[in-house]
């Protein structure tokens, strides 16, 4: 008890010291005050006395260190001191100061902001009750599967808990003033008992065992909800038009609610509706379905694969006409949800990393040239009596100061910096989970720790060179500073080749991927995007319920747009390349034997009206176009593209064969094929191109209408007339997506480019602190041998001769760190592979020109202080010490 | 003067109770006199010492301080008692006297071989 309470009085004795110093001294003088008064009593002369009471209290200052070690704990004392040494030295060197802080802060800030999307993305578990039993079934050929499976895999799985499936749909929403095309999501039941989440307000779907009862209701998401009426309480319960169906508002969900499934069409649903998964629902077994499952408590991922792939051979046999030749993939749901975008978060990850170290390597390089010039004060205090060990630990508080202001410096930017990343995602990236992005105590947690590595290094690595150099030296050290200690020196070097091969490492991910994209913005889609206007509208079933009526429409909106003043050429498909739509099906060329399951073949299919291909570009190579003369009551014709014909008509003429489609299992659609043209890239610029055939418009009417215009001048001026024209026929018929083409490339473009402005930053701040870093060695390496140097140009030595002296040293440790970041390239490149386009990772054209630009960096940053020795006044260099 | 005896580790603390307890509240210079008197300077106290004993004293709580003027009129920081000291110096003194006997009997020629 007694020991506590005296420790606790020492702790605070250790902070409120300055009055208490006061009362000590007071007290030591009365003391020594009243041994001189009795001395002098005793017959003692005052000087006498008062250095004999001296004695015997064993000196003032001596007594009083006594005292204020036990009034305190002399380790913290001794810390505070430290740490007071510690500012007042960095408050003396200000420039050293700031340099080194904000290096460390701009290093901890990017990576820790890096990591923070990296962490929230790729690694946090999703936000659904336990969503490490959650997964994603799909097939391993990409696409979705068929109701059919869903219903039966959930009736006889013993491996999972449940499943549930959804697409997604365009719906037209009527019940406010003006029309409105949504994206919603058509799910089943249980879609939101399964995933675990309640709703925001109301509820979510009731749901039974039989996902075949559906009610007329619709959920919504946060954002709609706010945007579309005002974020009210009130709208449970309220009707809403979709489609021309009446359907009940029950809930609304959570803000960031969203399942991402990061195939050709990502969930950003703003409506939850039914999905009637009906029993017999096996019309044609085509895939449209995403289906995720909840695994039982205790099963595994590939005991699920094997459980419903056995299950899905039997339904299989009921039908052999269809395929077999797939294997189910069972994917755990975060991975399908970020696969993705793994390597290119990953690659930055290791970029911003790399230049964190650079970051790292040019303070400590600083650090140490610090260190350098406070040799005579350290050879002193050791003589002093100091021990190793005192200097190791102000070194150490330096470097901890350093490092925490700068981490502390790196957290404020992290946050900014966080911020500023995902306001400036780009809509094309389709980052999963970009809303979940956030600074919390796991990135912080991340930015402590890399700041703790940073203060040891700072500390650690200068102090032990510097206090091991000094004991060596301290003896045979002369007052002159021209000594260059070697195991400093040494410790310089290595840290700038280190610095020199990361940043090569950096620049040449850079340069690949700035190359990449480069090789990627110049591919020829297969249509001219500049000048085209497109605008998507969706025909609901309840007003255009025949083909007469949506052909009517059709035609008259054609004819329209056509007429008016700037449009060259018009025409409409229903998925619309780079969209991230469209759909494939199966074919058989007629006069040719029916291909067996294995060789059947597949096309891309797309339908098209009105001047499609004059409007986008497309060019007819052999052939005639369909037009007019091909309507509904004319034979039905087809147009296929040059990968289509290449692939089944090698050497022959397709011109003249029909071919026959079935869609879905009893439908079947046959055309002659009346010309082939140029070769469209679907899937966006990094794709091949697709074989697709191309159907007639009048001949097979949809409901997808995309209407496509070419015009003289920037088609965006054309917009409003163009979009006007919709209302006009039908003034309840919303349009959506009125934009350039060119913008559909551009956003294709969005994940190459985002990565190649935040890999190229990240390379031009490598580099630029690798040239200070060059810069202030070379500096330094010239303040020490400037005596040397005075003497040789004081001898008759050149200009350039000391030009190249000086720059030696600078030009071998660039070098070394080159042929290092070179072989480092090389041997990383296997992980840039999936993020390049057009070259290899080991592009030699690159990597030379990246070596080239960074060795004129170099050299320019080795030119000044090297420019400097060379027109050293020698009188002056010779006098300085 | 080399022939006094340096004050062994932890008897310090009992001689300044017990110089309180006898003398009443005192200083520190006072205290450090009456000990090498007590002792007939047998002791030598080197003045120094005493201060952090006293702080120590202090921050266990066995004593307290406060400013006060002396006999010929300094100003002196004065150190008393406190209720725990006393309980504590009549334990220690306990303590000390079956050390000092039992070493007695120890040190006594012919009576370390009877047991």
């Amino acid at each position: 008890m007694r020991g506590l309470r005296a420790a606790w009085l020492r702790v605070i004795g250790t902070f409120a010291s300055a009055q208490r110093d006061s009362d000590l001294s007071a007290e030591l003088q009365a003391h020594l005050d009243l041994h001189i008064d009795d001395q002098v009593r005793a017959g003692l002369p005052r000087d006498e006395a008062r250095r004999q009471a001296l004695l015997k209290l064993g000196g003032v200052e001596v007594t009083g260190d006594h005292v204020r070690d036990r009034r305190g704990v002399p380790v913290i004392d001794a810390l505070l001191l430290d740490f007071r040494y510690a500012v007042r030295g960095l408050r003396r060197a200000p420039g050293f100061t700031v340099v080194a802080v904000a290096t460390m802060g701009l290093g901890i800030g990017a990576s820790t902001a890096i990591f923070s999307v990296v962490d929230s993305v790729l690694f946090r578990p999703l936000r659904f009750t336990e969503p490490q039993r959650l997964t994603m079934l799909r097939p391993s050929s990409g696409s979705r599967l068929s109701p059919a499976y869903l219903h039966d895999w959930r009736l006889e799985s013993q491996t999972f808990q449940d499943m549930a499936g959804w697409h997604d749909v365009r719906v037209n929403l009527t019940s406010r003033a003006e029309p409105l095309e949504v994206l919603a999501d058509r799910v089943t039941s249980n879609f939101f008992a399964l995933l675990g989440t309640p709703a925001f307000l109301g509820r979510t779907f009731t749901t039974g065992a039989d996902l075949s009862r559906v009610e007329p209701e619709v959920i919504l998401s946060h954002g709609f909800w706010q945007r579309r009426y005002g974020g009210v309480p009130e709208i449970i319960g309220q009707p809403i038009t979709l489609d021309g169906k009446i359907l009940t508002i029950v809930g609304v969900m959570p803000e960031g609610f969203t399942v991402r499934t990061n195939e050709l069409a990502e969930s950003r649903a703003e409506l939850w509706i039914p999905l009637n998964l009906v029993p017999g629902n096996r019309i044609g077994m085509g895939g449209f379905l995403n289906v995720i499952g909840r695994l039982a408590p205790g099963a595994s991922v590939a005991g699920a694969q094997a459980e419903l792939g056995a299950i899905a051979r039997r339904i299989e046999q009921g039908y052999p006409s269809y395929s077999r030749d797939w294997s189910l993939q069972v994917l755990p749901l975060l991975d399908a949800t970020v696969k993705e975008v793994r390597p290119v978060l990953l690659v930055l990850f290791g970029a911003v990393a790399i230049l964190l170290l650079i970051a790292c390597s040019n303070v400590a390089n600083l650090v140490l040239s610090r260190t350098a010039t406070r040799h005579t004060e350290l050879t002193i205090r050791l003589s002093l009596g100091a021990t190793a060990m005192r200097l190791v630990r102000q070194f150490m508080t330096e470097g901890f100061l350093l490092a925490t202001t700068g981490g502390a410096l790196g957290v404020l930017f992290a946050i900014l910096g966080t911020e500023l990343l995902v306001s400036a995602l780009p809509a094309g990236l389709n980052l999963p989970r970009a809303s979940e992005i956030g600074v919390d105590l796991r990135i912080l947690t991340f930015a402590i720790l890399v700041t703790m590595l940073a203060a040891t290094l700072f500390g650690l690595v200068p102090a032990v060179s510097s206090v091991r150099s000094t004991r060596k030296s301290a003896l045979r050290e002369a007052t002159r500073g021209s000594s260059s200690d070697s195991s400093r020196v040494g410790l310089r070097s290595t840290l700038i080749v280190l610095e020199v091969a990361l940043a090569i490492v950096l620049l040449g991910a850079a340069g690949l991927i700035g190359r990449s994209f480069w090789e990627l913005s110049g591919v020829n889609p297969g249509f001219r995007p500049d000048g085209v206007l497109t605008m998507r509208t969706t025909l609901p079933e309840s007003r255009y319920d025949s083909d007469e009526r949506i052909r009517t429409f059709s035609s008259e909106l054609l004819e329209r747009i056509e007429r008016l003043p700037g449009v060259e050429a018009v025409g409409s498909v229903n998925y619309l390349p780079m969209s991230r739509f469209g759909s494939a099906d199966r074919f058989e060329i007629e006069g040719r034997p029916e291909a067996r399951i294995e060789d059947q073949k597949f096309s891309w299919v797309s339908v098209v009206g009105g001047r499609y291909f004059e409007a986008m570009g497309i060019q007819l190579l052999r052939g005639r176009l369909p037009g007019d003369v091909d309507t509904e009551k004319t034979q039905p014709v087809v147009v296929i593209d040059e990968e289509l014909a290449r692939r089944y008509w090698a050497n022959e003429n397709p011109i003249g064969t029909r071919i026959n489609w079935s869609r879905g299992e009893d439908e079947r659609l046959s055309g002659e094929i009346i010309g082939v043209v140029g070769g469209v890239r679907w899937g966006g610029m990094a794709s091949d191109p697709q074989a697709t055939t191309y159907f007639w418009f009048p001949q097979d009417p949809g409901r997808q209408l995309t209407v496509v215009a070419r015009t003289v001048e920037d088609p965006t001026m054309l917009a409003g007339a163009i979009a006007a024209q919709v209302r006009r026929i039908d003034p309840n018929q919303p349009v959506a997506e009125i934009r350039a083409m060119r913008d559909w490339v551009s956003e294709d473009l969005a994940q190459p480019r985002f990565t190649m402005l935040l890999l190229g930053s990240f390379a031009a701040g490598a580099l630029l602190l690798s040239a200070i870093g060059l810069y202030g060695v070379i500096a330094f390496a010239v303040t020490q041998r400037t005596r040397e140097i005075g003497i040789r140009i004081a001898l008759g030595a050149q200009y350039t001769s000391i030009l190249r002296l000086v720059m030696q040293q600078g030009m071998l440790l660039t070098g070394i760190g080159l042929v290092i970041g070179i072989v480092a390239t090389l041997a990383l490149g296997r992980v840039m592979g999936s993020l390049l386009y057009g070259i290899t990772p080991t592009d030699p054209a690159t990597l030379l020109a990246v070596s080239l630009f960074l060795a004129a960096v170099a050299l320019l940053a080795m030119y000044f202080p090297a420019r400097r020795a060379a027109t050293l006044d020698p009188m002056v260099a010779l006098r300085t010490d | 003067m080399s022939k006094q005896a340096d004050i062994w580790q932890g008897t310090l603390a009992l001689m300044v109770l017990k110089t309180l307890e006898t003398m009443g509240p005192c200083h520190g210079y006072g205290i450090a006199r009456r000990i090498e008197q007590t002792s007939d300077h047998l002791l030598a106290v080197n003045y120094g010492t005493l201060y952090p004993a006293l702080l120590k004293l202090e921050q266990e709580g066995y004593i307290t301080s406060s400013w006060d003027t002396s006999e010929n009129n300094r100003r002196a920081k004065y150190y008393r008692l406190t209720r725990a000291g006393k309980k504590r110096l009549e334990r220690a003194t306990k303590e000390w006297e079956q050390a000092t006997e039992i070493l007695a009997r120890f040190l006594a020629p012919g009576e370390a071989t009877s047991a």
